[in-house]
C-alpha cells in the first residue's frame, strides 16, 4: 500500500469532520472567530492550521447556516460573533446523526457485529 | 487596533492579500470577510501588547494561522477522495482550470508584490528574443525590484530566485564580462585588423624583410639631409611600411595574427583592469550596489589586489613589448 495512503486518509478525514466541528462548536454558544479557532485547536489533530476555519465560517455566512453579529469588546475595537442560524440548527443535526450512524456502522464492522 | 513594525506591517499586508488572492477563484467564501476575521485574529492575539509587535512575534501567529493557499481546498468542496487518487471528471477539470486560471490573474493583477513582480519578471525574460532584449532590461528592473523588496520584509528569496536571478545574470553578467574585457577585445580586433592589413599588403607585393630594411635605411638618410623628395602619397606609403613592427614581417598566417592580437591586447587588458581596480578600490558601495546580489561579497580589498595584479601585469608586459617590437 502507498506510504502515503494513511496520512492522506488522516488529512481528508479531519478536513471532512472540521466543518462538523465547527458548527458543533457554535451549538449552543455565541462565538467570535478567534475564539472557535483556540476551542477547535484544543482538539488533538483536528486543526492542520487555524486559518483554515475562517473560509468555513465565510462558506457557512453565504449558506445561512451562522449569522454574524457585532459586539462592542471592552478590550479592542468591536468583536465579529458567530451563531448558528435555524437552518445550521437543523444542518448541525442532520451532520451529527449521519456521523453516529458512520461512527457506530464502524464499531459494529470492526467488532465483527451485525448494525 | 495591533501597532506593528514596519517590517511585520509589510507582512502582515502581504498576507492578507495572499488571503485575497487564495480565495479569489472561490465564490462560496466572501475574501474580504476572511480578511477581516484573520484580522481580528491577530488584533486579538496582541490585545494585551503595549508595544509595537515585531516580524518575529507576527510570524509565529501566522505560521499558526497556515499558509492561505491550503485554506481553499478544506471542507465539503474539496476534491473527492478515493485511494489517494482523485477520479477524473472533464466538467469538473474544466472547473478547476478556469478556477486556477482566475487564481494566476489574480496573483499577477492583485498580488501579493513578493510573488507577482518574480512571475512578470520571469514572463519579460522568456520575451527577452522575441523583442530583441528589450523586455530583458524591463526584467532586470523588476527582478531588482523583487530582489529589494525581499530585503526590505526580511525574507528570504527562497523558490523566487529561480525566476528573478535569469534576468539578473544576464544583464550583469554581461556588463560584467563587458567591463572586464570589452576594452581588451576591442584593442585585440583592431591589432588584429591592422596586422591582417599588413598581412595582406606583404602578400599584393609590398616589400618585406630585407627590402624594409633597405626602406628604411633610405628614409633615414633622406631625413637626416632634411630633404624627402618624394610625394606625400610616397612618403605615407613608407612611413606606414617601417611602422610594421619586425614580427610581422615573418609571420604571414592567421596563427600569427592571433598570437599579435593577443599579446597586443595583454597590455591595454593591464591598464583597464588597473583602472578599474582603482575605481573599485575607491567606491566598494558602487560595485555593490549595481551587481547586488551577485557581488554582495565584494569589499574594497578586491579591487586593491585586481588594481596591484593589473599593474605587475601591466610592466611586465610593458617590458617584453619594449623586447620585441
Amino acid at each position: 500500500m502507498d506510504s502515503d495512503f494513511f496520512p492522506n486518509w488522516i488529512t481528508q478525514m479531519r478536513k471532512g469532520l472540521l466543518e462538523l466541528s465547527v458548527l458543533a462548536a457554535l451549538k449552543g454558544n455565541r462565538l467570535y472567530g478567534y475564539d472557535i479557532v483556540k476551542r477547535l485547536s484544543g482538539v488533538g489533530g483536528l486543526v492542520m492550521s487555524e486559518g483554515t476555519i475562517y473560509p468555513i465560517l465565510s462558506r457557512f455566512k453565504k449558506e445561512g447556516l451562522v449569522e454574524t453579529t457585532l459586539v462592542e469588546s471592552t478590550e479592542g475595537p468591536a468583536r465579529k460573533y458567530y451563531l448558528l442560524t435555524i437552518k445550521g440548527q437543523q444542518m448541525l443535526a442532520h451532520m451529527l446523526a449521519a456521523w453516529a450512524e458512520v461512527r457506530d456502522g464502524i464499531d459494529h464492522v470492526s467488532t465483527g457485529q451485525t448494525p | 487596533m495591533t501597532v506593528l513594525t514596519d517590517s511585520a506591517a509589510g507582512r502582515l499586508h502581504d498576507y492578507l492579500t495572499q488571503v485575497r488572492v487564495a480565495l479569489a477563484a472561490h465564490p462560496d467564501v466572501s475574501s474580504e470577510e476572511v480578511t477581516a476575521d484573520v484580522q481580528e485574529h491577530i488584533d486579538t492575539e496582541f490585545a494585551h501588547v503595549n508595544r509595537p509587535v515585531t516580524l518575529e512575534e507576527l510570524e509565529a501567529v501566522l505560521a499558526r494561522l497556515g499558509p492561505p493557499n491550503q485554506w481553499a481546498n478544506v471542507g465539503v468542496n474539496s476534491q473527492a477522495f478515493t485511494n489517494g487518487v482523485a477520479p477524473f471528471d472533464g466538467k469538473e477539470f474544466l472547473r478547476e482550470l478556469r478556477r486556477k486560471s482566475r487564481g494566476v490573474l489574480a496573483t499577477l493583477w492583485r498580488g501579493p508584490e513578493d510573488w507577482r513582480l518574480p512571475y512578470l519578471t520571469f514572463g519579460l525574460t522568456l520575451l527577452a528574443p522575441v523583442t530583441l532584449g528589450f523586455t530583458l532590461l524591463l526584467a532586470y528592473l523588476l527582478g531588482r525590484a523583487t530582489v529589494e523588496l525581499a530585503h526590505e520584509k526580511g525574507q528570504p528569496l527562497g523558490a523566487r530566485r529561480w525566476l528573478v536571478y535569469p534576468a539578473i545574470l544576464i544583464v550583469n553578467g554581461s556588463l560584467l564580462f563587458g567591463l572586464l574585457f570589452g576594452p581588451a577585445l576591442i584593442a585585440g580586433n583592431y591589432a588584429g585588423l591592422e596586422f591582417n592589413h599588413a598581412i595582406r599588403s606583404e602578400r599584393d607585393g609590398w616589400p618585406t624583410g630585407e627590402r624594409i630594411a633597405k626602406t628604411r635605411a633610405q628614409y633615414d638618410a633622406m631625413r637626416k639631409a632634411s630633404t624627402l623628395p618624394m610625394p606625400d602619397a610616397d612618403r605615407a606609403y613608407y612611413e606606414r611600411i617601417l611602422a610594421v613592427p619586425r614580427q610581422m614581417h615573418v609571420t604571414s598566417d592567421s596563427g600569427g595574427e592571433m598570437v599579435f592580437a593577443v599579446l597586443a591586447a595583454i597590455g591595454p587588458l593591464a591598464v583597464w583592469w588597473a583602472i578599474l581596480g582603482l575605481v573599485m578600490w575607491s567606491f566598494p558601495k558602487l560595485v555593490t550596489t549595481i551587481f547586488h546580489p551577485l557581488l554582495d561579497g565584494y569589499d574594497w580589498l578586491h579591487g586593491l589586489r585586481l588594481a596591484t595584479c593589473s599593474g605587475i601585469v601591466f610592466v611586465i608586459w610593458a617590458g617584453t613589448a619594449q623586447r620585441i617590437w
